[in-house]
C-alpha cells in the first residue's frame, strides 16, 4: 500500500503538549487584573410567578458591585438555539428549577455567595406539569402560550394498516428512556470584558458563533462590538451548545466595566444544563413468516423540558431515524415534542438517535423471538443495502456499510465466545 | 465555606485544651471526605475546626497478645494493605480496599467512618463482623463501647451525610482507637460489597462475615452482619445460630441466606428497595460464604 | 478571620503562605500559586480532576483543607518532569493519544505517577484501580491505560 504523510500515520494532537503541562487555559482558569466575580439567583422553585425582587440588601454589601435584573437589559431578554423561548433573566413566569432571577458581581466568592443570600425573591408558586401526560390534558397549566405542545409531525411512507394485514407476525411493545446528563467534566464557564465598546468573552462552548449572536442581541448592539472566543473547553457532548454563562458575564462587564468571571459549580452546572430528551415510544412492527419487515408504525412523546433549546431538531431526527437501519416499504412515525416544568432537554450525541434505537431494536429482538429465528438473521435480512430507500424518500447509493459490519461483528462475538467456551 | 478558627494539634492533650477552651461548635477533621462536603454545604457550621492528621499517636495498627489495635486515624490504603490486617483480620482489609477511590482511601480514616455514623459505612459492616470495641477518650479518661452498642438503635443517621458529635460520642470526647480480637487459627474472615460501580460506589448492600470452625469443620463460632439495610450495620444472630455447630452443606448455607433475606424484609420492608435487597443479599452472603471455605480449605 | 501560617514543600521548593483556614487546598493552589493545572469538576472527591500527590499519595484537593498539608509535601503536574524534559507519563500521554479535552489529564498524570513511584511495574488492573477515581469523560479509558503502561520502565 502506498505510504501517506498523514493518512494511516498517528497524529499528534495540535495542543496535547499543553494540556498534559496543564498549561492549557480553561475560562475558569484565566484571570484579567481588576477582576470580578460572579453568581447567578436562581428559582428554587418549578413553577411560579415572580412577585417582586428586592435586591437592596445585598447592593449594600461591601464589595457588591452590581445586581441586575431583566430590568438592565438594554437589548432583547430572549435566546434560544432553534426557537427564541428563555429568558436571560426572567420576567415573571418561572418555567423550571434553575431559572436565572439576578446576577451579581462581587469583589470575592464569599461576598458573592452573602449577597446571592440576601436577594429576596417573592414568588407565587403555581402547579406545574411535571409528565407528557399531564402537559397534553386540555386543562394542563400551559409553560408557553396557550398550548404545551412545542412541534407534532408526521412521516408517512406507503400504506402500514393495509401493510399489516399482510403480516403474519405483528410486535407491539412500549419504550421508555430516562433523562440523561452529559457530564462533561468541566463545569461551565466565561470569563467576559467589556473595553473600548467591544464586549469580548472567554467561554467554556461548543457555539461560540451561536452565543456572539446571543450576545449581541442581548445587549442591543452589532455584532461588530462583539467578540466570542472559545477558550480550551472540558467536554461538552452537546451539552453547551445552549447559553450558559456568555450572557450573564457579557451583560455585568456591559455595566461594570469590569473584567467578570463566571464559573459554575457541579450542581449548578446540573440543575441548569441541558440534558437528553426523555422518551416515551410505542412500537408496532409487522414481518412476514420468514422474517422480513413489512411494516412499522412508530409513536413518540418526546419531553423538552421548560424550553426549546434543540428539541426541534431533535423531534426531526428522531423521526428520521425511528425506523432503524431496516429497510421498510410501509411506515408511520408521529411525534409530538411537549413543554413541562422539568429541566430542559437539548442536544445530546446523537439528538433523539440513540432513544429511537431502543425502540427499533427491542422491536429486532421482538420479533426474532416470536419468529424462532437468530436475531442477527432479523437484522441482515431487513437491514438497508446500496439501492434501499428510506422512510423519507432517500434512495442510498454508497457507503451503505451496516450489513458487513453486523456479519463481521457476529463472527467476532463467536470467536470471543468460543474462546471463552461459552 | 464559613469562617472559623483553626486548630492544628500535636496531641490528644493538646485537644482536651482546645474542647475547654473554645465553647462554639466544635468540629474534628482527618480525611475530611464527608466533613468538608459537609462544610462546604452549610450542613455543618463548625466556629473551631480540629485538625486530626497531625496527631501521630492515633495513627497506628498493632498486634497486641490476642488483639489488633488500630488508631482512629489510620487511613483506609493502610488498613487494605497491612499484613496483621489481611492475615488476621480479612473482612477489614477487603471492605476498606472497597471504600471510595484511591484517593479517597489515602485520605478517610477508619474513626471518620465509624463516626460519620453512615448505615452504608464500608468499614464499619466488617468491623460488627469482627465484633470490634471502641475506645473513646475524653479529659476524664478512656471508656470502652461495643461498636453495636455505640450505633444503639433510635440513634440518627443519614446516609449521606454526617453526625460527628452521633449520640454515641459526646461533645468533649474523641474516638482515639478501635480494636478487636485477632483470628483463631481456624478462623476466617470476608467482606463482600455490593455497588452501582466498581469505584466511588455508595453500597447498596454489604456482608461482613467471621466464622470460626472445629477440628471437625463444624462452625464453633459464627457472626455475620450486614450493612445499608438498617439504621446502621448489624449482626443477624439469627442467622448465625442456623449454621451454629454444622459443616457449612449447601444446603446448611441457603437455610442461613433464607434467615438473612427474612431479616432483611423485617429491617427494610417498607422501602422500596427491599424487592431488590432481600434477593440480593443472598447472592452477596453467598460470595462471602465462598470466600470463607476457600479459605477455609487451603 | 484569623489567618494561619503553613509552610510545606510544594512541586520541589518550600513554601510558606497565610491562608484563611477555611479555604481548600485546591482553592490555595490555583489562587495562592497560580497551579490552575488543578481543575475543579466536582468539588465532592468524586471526578478527580482536582488530584494533587501529597506525601506522596494521590489525594483530592477539593476534600483536604489547606492548613493540613502544613509540613507535607504537595506535586502538581507542574512539578513533574525535569529541566524543561517531560516526564515519560506526559511523553506517552501525547504518544497514546490519551489526551482530549485536556481537563482530567493533570489529575490522571498524578494518580499514575503515585502509583509509579510506589510500584514501579504494575499490572493493567493495578492500573486501572490507580486511576479509578478520575473521570474521563471524553476518552473511554483505553488510551489512558495504555499510556500509563508504555511508561512503565523496563
Amino acid at each position: 500500500m502506498k505510504e501517506f504523510n498523514v493518512i494511516g500515520k498517528n497524529v499528534i494532537k495540535k495542543d496535547a503538549v499543553d494540556k498534559v503541562l496543564g498549561k492549557a487555559k480553561f475560562a475558569a482558569d484565566m484571570k484579567l487584573p481588576n477582576m470580578l466575580v460572579a453568581g447567578v439567583k436562581r428559582s428554587e422553585v418549578p413553577s411560579g410567578k415572580v412577585i417582586n425582587i428586592n435586591a437592596e440588601k445585598a447592593k449594600k454589601v461591601p464589595g457588591v458591585v452590581s445586581v441586575l435584573t431583566y430590568k438592565d437589559i438594554p437589548g432583547e431578554n430572549i435566546i434560544g438555539i432553534i426557537n427564541k423561548d428563555e429568558p436571560i433573566l426572567v420576567e415573571d413566569k418561572i418555567r423550571r428549577i434553575g431559572d436565572a432571577i439576578a446576577i451579581v458581581a462581587a469583589e470575592d466568592e464569599s461576598t458573592l455567595e452573602k449577597a446571592l443570600e440576601l436577594i429576596e425573591v417573592e414568588i407565587e408558586e403555581t402547579q406545574g406539569v411535571f409528565t407528557i401526560e399531564d402537559a397534553l390534558k386540555e386543562d394542563s397549566p400551559k409553560v408557553h402560550g396557550d398550548t404545551n405542545i412545542l412541534a407534532e409531525k408526521i412521516l408517512k411512507r406507503g400504506d402500514v394498516d393495509a401493510a399489516f394485514k399482510k403480516c403474519d407476525v405483528i410486535v407491539e411493545n412500549e419504550y421508555s428512556t430516562p433523562v440523561i446528563a452529559h457530564m462533561f467534566i468541566e463545569p461551565e464557564a466565561t470569563l467576559a470584558n467589556y473595553e473600548e465598546g467591544i464586549i469580548t468573552f472567554y467561554s467554556s462552548t461548543q457555539n461560540p458563533h451561536y452565543d456572539r449572536g446571543e450576545v449581541a442581541r442581548m445587549l442591543g448592539i452589532t455584532l461588530n462590538r462583539v467578540r466570542s472566543v472559545q477558550a480550551t473547553t472540558g467536554g461538552g457532548f452537546g451539552g453547551k451548545l445552549d447559553i450558559s454563562t456568555q450572557c450573564h458575564t457579557a451583560l455585568l462587564a456591559f455595566y461594570t466595566n469590569r473584567p467578570i468571571k463566571m464559573v459554575r459549580s457541579r450542581e449548578e452546572s446540573m440543575k441548569v444544563s441541558s440534558k437528553r430528551h426523555p422518551h416515551y415510544m410505542k412500537f408496532k412492527t409487522g414481518a412476514t413468516k420468514d422474517g422480513k419487515i413489512l411494516a412499522t408504525d412508530v409513536e413518540l412523546l418526546q419531553d423538552t423540558g421548560a424550553y426549546g433549546s434543540y428539541g426541534l431538531a431533535v423531534i426531526t431526527r428522531s423521526m428520521v431515524h425511528a425506523q432503524g437501519p431496516y429497510e421498510i416499504p410501509n411506515v408511520r412515525i408521529r411525534a409530538k415534542m411537549v413543554y413541562t416544568n422539568n429541566p430542559m432537554s437539548g442536544a445530546m450525541r446523537g439528538f433523539g438517535v440513540p432513544q429511537v434505537a431502543i425502540g427499533h431494536e427491542g422491536q429486532m429482538d421482538a420479533l426474532a423471538e416470536k419468529l424462532g429465528i437468530d436475531p442477527v438473521e432479523i437484522r441482515t435480512k431487513n437491514c438497508f443495502q446500496t439501492g434501499s430507500v428510506t422512510a423519507t424518500g432517500q434512495k442510498l447509493v454508497d457507503s451503505i456499510g451496516i450489513y458487513e459490519t453486523i456479519k463481521k461483528a457476529a463472527d467476532k462475538a463467536e470467536q470471543i465466545m468460543d474462546k471463552e467456551g461459552k | 465555606m464559613k469562617e472559623f478558627k483553626y486548630y492544628s494539634p500535636k496531641s490528644l492533650n493538646e485537644i482536651f485544651k482546645i474542647f475547654e477552651a473554645e465553647k462554639g461548635e466544635t468540629c474534628l477533621i482527618a480525611g475530611g471526605t464527608d466533613v468538608m462536603l459537609e462544610i462546604n454545604s452549610k450542613k455543618v457550621n463548625p466556629d473551631v475546626v480540629i485538625n486530626l492528621k497531625s496527631i501521630d499517636e492515633i495513627n497506628y495498627i498493632k498486634e497486641d497478645n490476642e488483639f489488633i489495635r488500630i488508631g482512629a486515624g489510620t487511613t483506609f490504603t493502610k488498613l487494605s494493605s497491612d499484613a496483621v490486617i489481611l492475615n488476621s483480620a480479612r473482612a477489614l482489609a477487603q471492605a476498606c480496599s472497597k471504600v471510595g477511590s484511591t484517593q479517597i482511601r489515602n485520605l478517610g480514616t477508619i474513626g471518620g467512618n465509624i463516626v460519620t455514623g453512615s448505615a452504608c459505612g464500608d468499614s464499619v459492616s466488617a468491623l460488627v463482623a469482627l465484633d470490634a470495641i471502641l475506645v473513646i477518650q475524653s479529659p476524664k479518661g478512656k471508656r470502652e463501647i461495643t461498636l453495636t452498642d455505640f450505633y444503639s438503635p433510635g440513634q440518627k443517621s443519614v446516609c449521606d451525610g454526617c453526625y460527628h458529635n452521633t449520640p454515641g460520642i459526646g461533645k468533649d470526647e474523641v474516638l482515639v482507637e478501635v480494636y478487636f480480637k485477632k483470628a483463631e487459627k481456624n478462623e476466617f474472615s470476608a467482606f463482600r460489597k455490593l455497588g452501582k460501580r466498581k469505584a466511588l460506589a455508595k453500597s447498596i448492600l454489604t456482608v461482613g462475615m467471621s466464622i470460626e470452625f472445629d477440628d471437625d469443620k463444624k462452625v464453633k463460632n459464627a457472626r455475620i452482619s450486614l450493612g445499608a439495610v438498617g439504621k446502621h450495620p448489624y449482626r443477624v444472630t439469627s442467622a448465625e445460630n442456623i449454621i451454629d455447630g454444622k459443616k457449612l452443606s449447601d444446603e446448611t448455607i441457603e437455610d442461613c441466606l433464607n434467615e438473612i433475606s427474612n431479616i432483611v424484609i423485617a429491617n427494610i420492608g417498607s422501602r422500596a428497595s427491599c424487592p431488590f435487597k432481600k434477593e440480593s443479599v443472598k447472592g452477596v452472603a453467598r460470595e462471602v460464604f465462598a470466600s470463607i471455605i476457600e479459605q477455609s480449605s487451603l | 478571620m484569623e489567618k494561619v501560617k503553613i509552610s510545606f514543600k510544594l512541586n520541589g521548593e518550600n513554601v510558606t503562605v497565610e491562608t484563611p483556614p477555611n479555604k481548600r487546598l485546591l482553592d490555595l493552589l490555583r489562587e495562592d500559586f497560580e497551579l490552575t493545572s488543578v481543575k475543579e469538576g466536582c468539588g465532592e472527591g468524586e471526578c478527580g480532576a482536582c488530584t494533587v500527590i501529597l506525601n506522596n499519595e494521590a489525594v483530592t484537593s477539593c476534600t483536604v483543607l489547606a492548613p493540613q498539608v502544613d509540613n507535607c509535601e504537595v506535586v502538581t503536574v507542574e512539578g513533574l518532569g525535569k529541566d524543561g524534559e517531560l516526564d515519560k507519563l506526559q511523553e506517552k500521554f501525547i504518544e497514546e493519544g490519551a489526551v482530549q479535552c485536556g481537563y482530567c489529564t493533570p489529575g490522571m498524570l498524578l494518580s499514575a505517577k503515585a502509583l509509579l513511584e510506589k510500584n514501579p511495574h504494575p499490572s493493567r488492573d493495578e492500573i486501572k484501580t490507580a486511576i479509578e477515581g478520575n473521570l474521563c469523560r471524553c476518552t473511554g479509558y483505553k488510551k489512558i491505560v495504555d499510556a500509563i503502561e508504555a511508561s512503565i520502565e523496563e
